[in-house]
């Protein structure tokens, strides 16, 4: 399950959620996310372009961006990670364990496997 | 740019002579245990763990020294290149803060000469914590919560020399001294399986030539070495790399260059250009990725650099050279590098004071 967590003091990053949030409504999120990570450019103008190029249904897209309709789900990202004491990007959370940052995958994959292995050892 | 969270440091095998002469398979087994330090005042080190814990050290308030260093995973990161300030990249790798109290040299670079120096030199970096330290005691003094510890710490006001004095007391805790190996010279002959003691002998002897740098019972001799380790291509070519880089150049007074200079920095010598202090191996194992850049990710693939006689620079220290082990004997090296890792007193974030 993935959160949002924009910085505060981004001019974009706000704006950029809520674009990811309006693909995810049109089935693209992951389309999408990748597409703006790849690209970094985040205006309005950006975003809808993306939206054109994922063949998304533009009229919609930008009608939910500019009524700001996703933006109580990105508050609630955010103070969800506030809660949790969650600052930095990305955060990852494994059956509890927080990993921060870039880690390489085998991280990842030796947390997976300690979590299914306890989890079988649970009897769960 | 958007910033989403999931729900869902070796170091240098090998160097110089500065602090204690290399052991040899001979000697290695008289080495004296690592001596637990005296721990400091228990409301210094209060003081100095909220500290450590609290982003509001920081500019904006999300960033503390924990971000870092965090308590689970050897007070290192994991990560290849350290996090930084909010909108910012780091360009070198977090070293682990544990037996900090032991050394007499911080930073991989050596910048500085004083666990307390150490301790502020990352709060008002403009790529790590980005406060100005006159602001910051400004803001503690306006919480009472603070004033209380600083009283019962110091007898006395918030000031920055107190702030990092007791940030230095906290960390002067963070120390092993009983790993396998640690237990091993203190008189347990079973502490070390005779795996780890082949690997030990290898470690210490003339071939082998680890000891040559991590030598004494610290492992360290804090000297600076040149590995020919490759700089990560992202350093090199990403721009908010590159700019921290030259930032820290210029803040320096050196001109921008497109490789860590090093020791270079600090020296000026031509010969320290690349050359990155030795650092202590106790945990080494939960402080992947390895070296200054985070460049080698596994303890097995550091054996494999050091047994090719390290990599290519034409500054590379002429301590490296081909070592030619056996598997089995990087197999034994590795598992004594394995019996490093002791217990520290698991830390917790306490509460934010007045928060």
């Amino acid at each position: 399950m993935i959160k949002h967590y924009p910085y505060r003091y981004r001019d974009y990053s706000y704006l950029a959620a809520q674009a990811a949030e309006a693909a995810r409504a049109q089935g693209k999120f992951w389309d999408y996310f990748d597409l703006m990570m790849d690209q970094k450019r985040l205006t309005r103008a950006d975003l809808i372009g993306y939206a054109q190029r994922l063949k998304l249904d533009v009229e919609r897209f930008s009608a939910e961006l500019d009524s700001q309709q996703y933006r109580p789900r990105v508050e609630s990202d955010v103070q969800l990670a506030r809660k949790l004491d969650l600052y930095q990007t990305p955060s990852f959370i494994i059956n509890g364990r927080l990993l921060v940052g870039d880690r390489p995958i085998e991280k990842f994959r030796q947390l997976i496997e300690q979590a299914l292995a306890e989890q079988s050892k649970g009897g769960g | 740019m958007i910033r989403v969270f999931y729900a869902g440091l070796l170091f240098l095998l090998c160097g110089s002579f500065a602090y204690a002469n290399p052991a040899t398979v001979a000697s290695w087994k008289k080495l004296a245990p690592l001596a637990a330090l005296q721990q400091p005042e228990a409301a210094k080190v209060a003081l100095g763990q909220a500290l450590f814990f609290d982003r509001r050290l920081s500019g904006d308030g999300t960033v503390s020294c924990a971000v870092c260093h965090i308590p689970d995973e050897a007070f290192a990161d994991g990560q290849k290149i350290s996090a930084a300030y909010p909108t910012n990249k780091h360009w070198r790798h977090t070293l682990s803060l544990l037996n900090v109290a032991y050394l007499d040299i911080f930073f991989w670079d050596g910048r500085s000469r004083s666990l307390e120096n150490q301790a502020l030199g990352p709060i008002h970096s403009s790529f790590e914590m980005n406060l100005n330290p006159r602001f910051l005691v400004a803001k503690l003094r306006e919480i009472p919560a603070y004033r209380q510890l600083f009283q019962a710490a110091w007898g006395g006001e918030v000031s920055i020399e107190r702030i990092v004095a007791a940030l230095a007391a906290f960390q002067q805790t963070l120390q092993i001294t009983d790993a396998p190996f640690d237990r091993y010279l203190a008189g347990d002959q079973q502490a070390l399986s005779a795996q780890a003691q082949r690997g030990a002998e290898i470690f210490f002897s003339e071939r082998g030539g680890c000891s040559r740098c991590h030598s004494g019972s610290l492992l360290t001799n804090q000297g600076y070495y040149n590995l020919g380790i490759e700089e990560l291509p992202a350093l090199v070519s990403d721009p908010q790399h590159r700019t921290t880089r030259n930032f820290f150049l210029a803040e320096l007074g050196l001109a921008e260059m497109d490789r860590d200079p090093g020791y270079y920095a600090i020296s000026r010598r031509s010969k320290d250009l690349g050359a990155f202090r030795t650092p202590p191996l106790r945990q080494v194992e939960e402080t992947a990725p390895y070296m200054h850049n985070g460049s080698i990710a596994s303890l097995r693939e550091v054996i494999e650099f050091f047994n090719r006689g390290g990599g290519d620079d034409p500054n590379k220290s002429a301590l490296l050279k081909p070592l030619n082990l056996s598997a089995a004997e990087k197999q034994d090296l590795e598992i004594f590098l394995r019996s490093l890792t002791g217990t520290y007193q698991p830390v917790r974030a306490p509460r934010p004071p007045g928060e």
